[in-house]
């Protein structure tokens, strides 16, 4: 499918705008888990899966989420983060598994569940990550299990429950008018990349 | 010398990720705190002799990650599986094996940050994206979005210092962490969806389409420099492999 | 397309449109009706009509935005130029790159220009529009003015038939907007290409403009004809459209000069007594804010040094001074929001430090340059009752207190509406709204009227003013002098990291010496008495036989 330039550069902006809140999250995070250990601040996770749901809940075409985990990523990496290209690895991880989400529904339905789901499958791609690179499949099986279900829980709340609040919040600021998000609503699903007949004749 | 105009920021900065990304990936390969050290001391030594890394320069931007390194150390040490038990407490159980572990993975980190940090801080953004079109076919569509966005990336910053200012002013408490969460993100999220709709429209107004049927005003290319810089690299890397397995320090991630 | 079919063997215009109308999905109402109008090849024109009229909907039809790149439906003929041009207002999003000729090269390289030419064609625009700066300059170091110089470059770069702008001064200050309008005129005069206009500030502009085109609020076009007999036949509409009026046009500095009873004369003379006779307030027993040997700045270099002045309560105070001269962040140091670094603050005789953060912004509101970084809530209505709320407020009295807020700022009719669809100018007030809740005893503000119509602009300085009256001082950040002229009892002048001028604004102006110095552009009815004074003297010494200079629209620039 042809994206609109409209669409790649929102893409990219909502991408770093999620990247900039990735950042202030973090630094919330760094006490917290230093204190209780790994698990003590996976309940915070799921905010890092955020742009792939809201991304595709408001463009609703193939390949959204995962360009927008990478785009992402490579915001931070771009911006000289230092964690910038590690973060670029489990960007696509993390994309992998929210893109499936919407595959599976074959990107007919974006309603609350592909976006629950997707939340919880970037979850899972981040935690195999973690095994790969950051000896996750060190710790003790019960505590991988523990972190990945909360992961899990919080993937689905915070990242694709709260993507569908954002954005359906950002409907109503009448920023949206021309993404499918809106337009689904006023020609419904089938006409959503239809472009509308126009009646002149430009000369 | 700075690091934007050593040596490493004349190399092809594709090439050069690339070269770094294949380090990285050998870097999770192994799991051993002695190879994975070296590999690490190679990326900072390539930082001093090409990149024009001055050691306070080092230090400012190392030092911080030192928290992260003592922090996941920690966690693997204390939390980790392993059999010998070396002290208990609490819920706190640390064993050799988690020690070794701890250190592998805390080494590793450094070492991604490190050869992220060699990337980034001699690579000039602009130049990069244009190497990513020619030498790894990015589509100019994409390749522009992205500069596109980028520069609004310290006007975003700003804004969010603003508006937490603004936020002090009306008194507004952080009650419930949805509401607050939305609070800040939104005048964030739509400032840049009516920034990302006025860039995009300005570009195709210029005749922007996308496509790749369009010259370039910029075309970076791969030289001899740049192999001879990747073939160095990945030789000295082989060699510490070499070295650290003829020591039998070396173990596999999967072993 | 075959043209002549269409328009039955009549020599199509070189640009226009032809019982056009236009819709936004989203909206019910036509955005056009039925508009037809030509323009001719090489004309300079201007749309002007209320905010909101369409106008910047019928430039993007006629440049080929809409319906190519902005959805809606069109109906209706559209005579369209080969290649456009499109300045926009915002000079930060009409760039994609970081570096000055990267950004120019960007229009060659989508013409599939050949990469050798480059270099020549790129130095021949920057020479055209004056840029002279090295290729390499990042983009986000220019000022505004400097950024829409090089988006006409870019511009340029594509070699259009037509030029089309879409307010590009409005988010400039004055300087910029001088310097903007200058570079355009300099060019307009050496080109043969078709200029198409929309502009809120018309200073510098209307004067060599060919043709305006006038609308109404429903997006139909009222009149067509030269600028003069447009603005003085439709007068009244312009005023009641809230647009800007030019200070001068269609009289000419001259005139004014010359006859003492001209009627922008007299009022300008008058705006000048206003002013000289603003009474300052009488000083109370405890000033608002004492300031003394205040340092500003980030890290170890301090932007500001040695400031120190006082704020009486109830007094009007605007803080004026380049972009970059620290204005912004010296009042929100007033409101503990930048931390100085000597700590010789006071407000309302205790010193700021030791404020609690509750009751310090009990007395003191600050309305933030963007609106929307201040709102809280979902609809208008508890955007304004917020602070009440938090502060456990009888319900009878918040409702009071609210609708009576949202009625002296005319938002009774969107009190259930989410802050964010608001109109700018319903934004603006509403975040000045939101600030007086508590009855605060000052009110800071951040270029409140920054890119506003001249509606808004005058409504929002009433409502201050009124404020002003029941005790509440102001103090404002702002470019605009003729407000600071009529409202203000005290001007700060900040320049060069120091406090430059502390006192009456009539005393500024009348200071040629300190405004050539400082860039500032008094209000005209100061460069009107010097100018008669000059021409006096003139007249005493040689007779009175030799006309003054002609003076061109640049009056305005010293």
């Amino acid at each position: 499918m042809n994206w609109r330039m409209r669409e790649v550069v929102l893409t990219v902006i909502l991408s770093i705008v999620c990247g900039i809140i990735y950042l202030g999250w973090s630094t919330l995070s760094i006490p917290i888990s230093a204190l209780f250990g790994p698990v003590g601040s996976e309940w915070m996770f799921g905010i890092w899966v955020i742009a792939s749901p809201l991304v595709a809940y408001i463009i609703r075409k193939p390949g959204a989420a995962l360009i927008a985990e990478v785009a992402a990523a490579a915001v931070e990496v771009l911006t000289g983060s230092q964690f910038g290209l590690s973060s670029f690895f489990v960007g696509i991880f993390q994309g992998i598994g929210s893109e499936l989400a919407f595959a599976l529904f074959r990107y007919k339905r974006f309603t609350l569940i592909p976006l629950v789901i997707s939340g919880i499958l970037g979850a899972f791609g981040s935690t195999i990550y973690d095994v790969i690179a950051n000896g996750f499949g060190y710790y003790s099986v019960k505590l991988l299990l523990t972190i990945l279900g909360l992961r899990v829980l919080s993937g689905a709340i915070l990242g694709g429950y709260l993507a569908k609040i954002l954005a359906d919040t950002l409907c109503k600021t009448g920023a949206l008018q021309a993404y499918a998000i809106m337009k689904e609503r006023y020609y419904g699903q089938d006409q959503r990349d239809a472009k509308k007949h126009s009646s002149s004749s430009r000369l | 010398m700075t690091p934007m105009n050593s040596a490493l920021a004349h190399i092809n900065p594709s090439l050069k990720l690339s070269t770094h990304l294949v380090i990285m990936i050998l870097l999770m390969m192994t799991s051993d705190p002695r190879t994975t050290c070296l590999l690490w001391l190679l990326a900072v030594s390539t930082g001093i002799v090409f990149g024009g890394w001055r050691l306070h320069y080092l230090v400012k931007r190392l030092l911080p990650y030192l928290l992260f390194f003592v922090l996941t150390f920690w966690m693997l040490a204390a939390f980790g599986k392993g059999e010998t038990l070396l002290w208990q407490w609490g819920w706190f159980h640390i064993t050799q094996e988690g020690i070794q572990h701890g250190l592998t993975i805390a080494m590793r980190m450094y070492a991604f940050v490190t050869y992220s940090l060699l990337f980034t801080s001699t690579t000039d953004v602009s130049e990069f994206i244009m190497s990513l079109i020619h030498q790894c076919h990015l589509s100019p569509k994409w390749a522009y979005g992205l500069l596109a966005g980028l520069r609004f990336v310290p006007l975003f910053q700003s804004e969010l210092q603003q508006m937490k200012a603004a936020h002090k002013i009306r008194g507004f408490q952080r009650k419930n962490w949805r509401e607050a969460f939305i609070r800040y993100t939104l005048p964030l999220l739509t400032q840049g969806i009516r920034r990302a709709e006025r860039v995009a429209i300005a570009m195709e107004a210029r005749g922007f389409t996308g496509s790749k049927t369009r010259t370039y005003y910029a075309t970076p290319q791969i030289k001899k420099k740049d192999y001879s810089y990747s073939a160095i690299l990945l030789l000295f890397t082989l060699i510490i492999q070499l070295l650290s397995w003829q020591l039998h320090w070396l173990t596999w991630s999967w072993q | 397309m075959d043209r002549i079919s269409v328009t039955q063997k009549n020599i199509p215009p070189h640009l226009g449109c032809k019982n056009l109308s236009v819709w936004f999905p989203e909206q019910v109402d036509a955005t056009l009706q039925n508009v037809t109008l030509s323009i001719a090849k090489g004309e300079k024109v201007l749309f002007l009509g209320p905010s909101g009229c369409g106008k910047s909907t019928l430039l993007s039809v006629l440049s080929g935005l809409i319906p190519k790149h902005i959805d809606a439906d069109v109906k209706g003929t559209v005579y369209g130029a080969e290649q456009c041009g499109v300045m926009f207002q915002d000079p930060d999003t009409q760039f994609c790159m970081l570096r000055v000729d990267e950004e120019i090269a960007f229009s060659l390289e989508n013409r599939a220009i050949p990469r050798q030419r480059m270099d020549d064609l790129i130095h021949e625009v920057k020479e055209t529009v004056g840029l002279d700066i090295p290729g390499h300059t990042m983009i986000q170091s220019l000022s505004g003015g400097m950024k829409q110089r090089l988006a006409l470059a870019c511009l340029l770069a594509l070699e259009p038939d037509a030029l089309f702008f879409d307010e590009p001064t409005a988010q400039l200050d004055p300087a910029g907007q001088q310097e903007v309008f200058q570079c355009l005129h300099d060019y307009s005069v050496k080109s043969d290409k078709t200029f198409i206009f929309i502009e809120h500030r018309l200073d510098g502009l209307i004067e060599w403009m060919d043709k305006v085109f006038l609308f109404d609020a429903s997006g139909s076009l009222v009149a067509a004809g030269n600028p003069k007999d447009i603005l003085t036949t439709y007068e009244s509409a312009i005023d009641k459209a809230g647009i800007w009026k030019p200070q001068l046009f269609p009289a000419t500095w001259n005139d004014v000069v010359a006859q003492e009873h001209h009627p922008i004369s007299l009022r300008l003379t008058q705006a000048v007594h206003h002013c000289a006779h603003n009474a300052p307030s009488t000083p109370g027993p405890t000033p608002l804010f004492e300031v003394t040997d205040l340092e500003l700045g980030y890290g170890d270099s301090p932007i500001m040094r040695e400031i120190s002045f006082t704020i009486e309560q109830g007094e009007w105070v605007t803080i004026i001074g380049k972009n970059g001269s620290g204005k912004s962040t010296l009042l929100k140091a007033l409101a503990r929001l930048t931390k100085g670094k000597a700590e010789h603050l006071t407000f309302m005789g205790k010193e700021l430090n030791r404020w609690s953060e509750k009751q310090l912004y009990e007395r003191l509101g600050f309305v933030f340059q963007n609106p929307e970084w201040q709102f809280v809530t979902q609809t208008v209505y508890d955007e304004i009752a917020f602070a009440g709320k938090l502060r456990d407020w009888p319900a009878a009295k918040l409702k009071k207190t609210t609708e009576r807020l949202l009625k002296t700022f005319h938002l009774e009719q969107v009190a259930n509406q989410h802050p964010f669809t608001l109109s700018q100018g319903q934004k603006r007030r509403l975040s000045v709204a939101t600030m007086l809740l508590l009855d605060q005893q000052a009110l800071l503000l951040d270029e409140p009227t920054f890119g506003q119509d001249a509606r808004t602009t005058a409504e929002l300085m009433k409502k201050l003013k009124e404020r002003k009256q029941r005790g509440t001082a102001i103090i404002m950040v702002t470019h605009d002098m003729n407000s600071v002229s009529y409202y203000a009892e005290r001007v700060l002048l900040l320049a060069g990291g120091h406090l430059q001028f502390n006192g009456r604004p009539h005393d500024l102006f009348s200071n040629t010496h300190l405004c050539a110095q400082y860039d500032i552009i008094p209000p005209l009815g100061y460069p009107l008495i010097q100018a008669r004074k000059t021409r006096a003297d003139n007249q005493e010494e040689q007779g009175g036989n030799r006309a003054h200079d002609s003076h061109e629209f640049s009056f305005s620039t010293h």
